[in-house]
């Protein structure tokens, strides 16, 4: 029991040797403007996560969490344009460049972030929103009224309770999940990448979701309203909704491979395009 | 000459004004011959269709893609960042790699609205789907990673190769089908995504 007791204690003393220098490294550093209507603001990072959100106030707050000597953060104020941007400092690891952002920004702002290697997170947002990642995982919600363009590589992409907002999302080979998004109008582009539709597609909307060899899954209520047409080259097309099928397209239809139908009045107009990939169209 | 530095005249040809060393090397070589008769007819379709407009949303795209670089905005006194070793493409001055892009897209375009199946006695060409590798430009856009972040050239390159695929198979189909509008569509998104690819390259060589 001694020993036991002996063990645990010095197990205890070598994290806590390992831990304090770590914890030591982190600095927290919180820079504030002022800034007039709709401002712009730009955040540039190597690694880390970045998240901005919307709030109260005309001030862009910027709390910067760092781990090591090796990145300084740099900002600059021009009027109404703040820029923010991780700066590495002679030769650091990739996660000694590792910067952690929280932004809190007035929720009319113009937003660009471009974060390479972190996650970035946009909340309650109501101007231009831009997002940038690499392999970096998107995620926005709870924006309205917004001009929304998101771009990356491999990094997943997550929308959820957009609103009356104009998207354009494109994405090499990572997965676009979207939960409550509503245009008017929005074109997601994928090049391996699934993408994944849950909601009713609002009213007078007009929709584009496309991937090459992904996989689209579309689930709607049975009172959406919607014009929808659905095509894959070489996989299927399976429609559970209850539509009225069109009896003419611009295109020529191939059982399986192809749908066109018209939900009640058809005020949204959908389209579904796959090359390679199965198209799903569910019920909710 | 080599067929590497015919290429890089090869405006000049087209243009009229090549000289004997690019006619003797077109003479000897098959397949930069090739090369200058599928382009020579490329450029006769296109004198034929009518000029339009490009629509708005274009400049507007375009302006916003400046924009978003910086390559376009008011003076600020923002600080110079370090200064990185610029390598291979990151090496050209950012006009010119923006122009690049912008000649990428607009070559796409062009390829997709005036692309027609060779009309002539002789025997069509083999004509070959794009390479579903990484070619030269790619590995000079890769280079520029090589120095600052392995980790990040290995991304772009399963991004490119990604890429590359797809603008392979499109192209296959618009081949396939030289008159089905989608398809050419479909090219045209594929090579969105690859300028989308040199876009976010190019804002990486800026941070």
């Amino acid at each position: 029991m001694k020993r036991n007791w002996r063990n645990a204690t010095l197990a205890g003393m070598v994290i806590a040797c390992v831990a304090i220098p770590t914890l030591s490294a982190q600095t927290r550093k919180e820079i504030r403007f002022t800034v007039g209507q709709n401002p712009s603001v730009t955040v540039v990072n190597l690694k880390g996560q970045v998240t901005v959100k919307g709030g109260p106030g005309r001030q862009v707050v910027i709390v910067a969490t760092t781990y090591s000597d090796k990145v300084e953060i740099a900002s600059n104020q021009n009027a109404n344009r703040i820029e923010v941007w991780t700066h590495s400092v002679g030769d650091a690891s990739n996660e000694e460049r590792r910067v952690e952002y929280e932004v809190t920004v007035p929720q009319t702002s113009n937003v660009n972030v471009r974060a390479a290697g972190g996650p970035i997170r946009a909340e309650r947002l109501r101007g231009d929103v831009t997002l940038e990642g690499d392999h970096a995982s998107v995620e926005a919600r709870d924006l309205s009224q917004s001009h929304v363009h998101i771009r990356t590589l491999s990094g997943h992409i997550t929308l959820a309770n957009i609103v009356d907002s104009e998207l354009e999302v494109r994405s090499l080979s990572g997965n676009v999940s979207m939960s409550r998004v509503i245009g008017p109008k929005m074109r997601v582009t994928a090049t391996r990448g699934n993408i994944f539709y849950d909601g009713d597609f609002g009213t007078g909307g007009d929709y584009a979701l496309f991937t090459h060899s992904g996989n689209i899954e579309v689930s709607v209520p049975e009172y959406a309203s919607v014009s929808l047409t659905a095509r894959s080259d070489k996989g299927a097309v399976q429609n559970e909704v209850p539509m009225v099928e069109k009896e003419r397209t611009p295109f020529s239809r191939r059982s399986g491979s192809s749908f066109a139908g018209t939900s009640h009045s058809g005020s949204s107009l959908v389209q579904l395009l796959s090359i390679s990939g199965t198209i799903r169209v569910k019920k909710q | 000459m080599d067929c590497r530095e015919f290429q890089n005249e090869l405006v000049e040809l087209m243009e009229g004004s090549g000289n004997a060393e690019q006619q003797t090397h077109l003479g000897a070589c098959p397949e930069c011959s090739a090369l200058v008769q599928e382009l020579g007819a490329i450029c006769e379709q296109a004198r034929q269709m009518p000029l339009e407009e490009p629509g708005p949303h274009v400049w507007t795209r375009l302006q916003a893609a400046l924009e978003q670089e910086g390559l376009i905005r008011e003076i600020s006194t923002m600080p110079a960042l370090k200064p990185q070793p610029a390598v291979g493409w990151l090496s050209w001055p950012a006009a010119w790699r923006l122009g690049a892009v912008a000649a990428m897209a607009v070559m796409a375009v062009g390829l997709v609205l005036t692309y027609q199946p060779l009309r002539t006695n002789q025997e069509p060409l083999a004509t070959k789907p794009a390479a579903t590798v990484i070619d030269a430009e790619d590995l000079r856009l890769l280079d520029g990673f090589s120095d600052r972040s392995p980790a990040m050239r290995a991304a772009y390159e399963t991004s490119l190769k990604n890429v590359n695929a797809h603008i392979a198979e499109a192209t296959k189909s618009v081949q396939e089908n030289p008159n089905d509008a989608r398809a050419r569509e479909q090219l045209l998104e594929a090579y969105e995504q690859k300028a989308m690819v040199y876009e976010m390259a190019m804002s990486r060589s800026l941070d």
